[in-house]
């Protein structure tokens, strides 16, 4: 069956569907939680890759390479479009509404996300919640190794002391 | 005692859920209908030895029409063909250029404005 992965011969469309939701909540939390924005991103990473502007050579595995991909076509587009510029560049200073409402349940877990600096939510949220070692954390978000690190220990750090916080 | 390995387990415990709640709180796109999109939108790609084959082609045409335009040969009886000596030293007016031990050819027109006592260049390109 043609499945348009033909200049990504290493993707299977299986192996993509069963990564899809995973992706799309790393593209949810680029976009600040915005539906209509995390989908474009996907919808653009899903173009990328079929146009073969992203390959996959199995250097690392395929949920980080795919990690790795949205989180630059979100950056392109962030760049490129006005819309997405405005939008990402508001949540990326400040949570979303809903998620410091804690309409998403942790209030308080919420309000100490919002204080983090964007970049240690980023690897915060693929550690803990993507479940990736922070090597696989570095090659997504692009940033080397030591200073993934850095950023996991100061976001947890603050993150203690701000719910620990009376 | 609550150890450090325990606290780090119950804040990513804690923030698994609180990721896995808002992105519950938001329906998944489904994903066939998105690679469908992806394959419709896709553009044809150029394979890259077409780009080899066109930038060949264009760099043959270039040629051809430099070799058109280039000027004829200059007329032998216009040019001063100097050879300076070995331990002749020869310095441009700018007195920036020192040539020594060289054969210089230069393209000169008046050749009545050489004289060779001072070895005096007029004009020169």
């Amino acid at each position: 069956m043609d499945d348009g992965l033909e200049h990504n011969p290493l993707v299977s469309r299986a192996a993509l569907a069963a990564l899809h939701r995973a992706a799309y909540a790393w593209a949810l939390s680029l976009t600040g939680y915005d539906p209509a924005a995390a989908a474009d991103v996907m919808q653009q990473s899903y173009l990328v890759i079929v146009e073969g502007r992203a390959r996959f050579a199995a250097r690392s595995s395929l949920k980080t390479w795919l990690f790795g991909v949205v989180h630059n076509t979100a950056r392109r587009m962030h760049r490129s479009n006005r819309r997405e510029l405005a939008l990402v560049a508001r949540f990326a200073a400040e949570p979303s509404e809903t998620e410091a409402n804690g309409v998403h349940g942790d209030a308080s877990l919420s309000a100490a996300l919002a204080t983090l600096p964007r970049r240690q939510r980023d690897v915060l949220e693929l550690v803990a919640y993507a479940e990736f070692t922070l090597e696989e954390v570095a090659e997504v978000l692009g940033i080397s190794l030591g200073s993934t690190r850095t950023h996991y220990h100061r976001a947890k750090l603050a993150l203690r002391e701000r719910l620990e916080a009376p | 005692m609550t150890t450090d390995d325990e606290l780090e387990e119950r804040l990513r415990a804690r923030l698994q859920d609180h990721f896995e709640g808002a992105v519950a709180h938001h329906a998944t796109p489904p994903f066939e209908a998105m690679l469908a999109n992806a394959n419709a939108s896709a553009k044809p790609r150029v394979r890259r030895w077409r780009y080899a084959a066109i930038g060949a082609i264009a760099a043959s045409l270039a040629a051809t029409v430099l070799v058109q335009l280039w000027p004829a040969q200059p007329d032998p009886e216009s040019l001063l063909i100097a050879e300076l000596s070995a331990t002749t030293y020869w310095t441009a007016p700018s007195d920036r250029w020192p040539i020594r031990r060289s054969t210089v050819y230069l393209g000169l027109p008046q050749i009545d404005d050489i004289n060779d006592e001072s070895f005096e260049v007029q004009r020169w390109f």
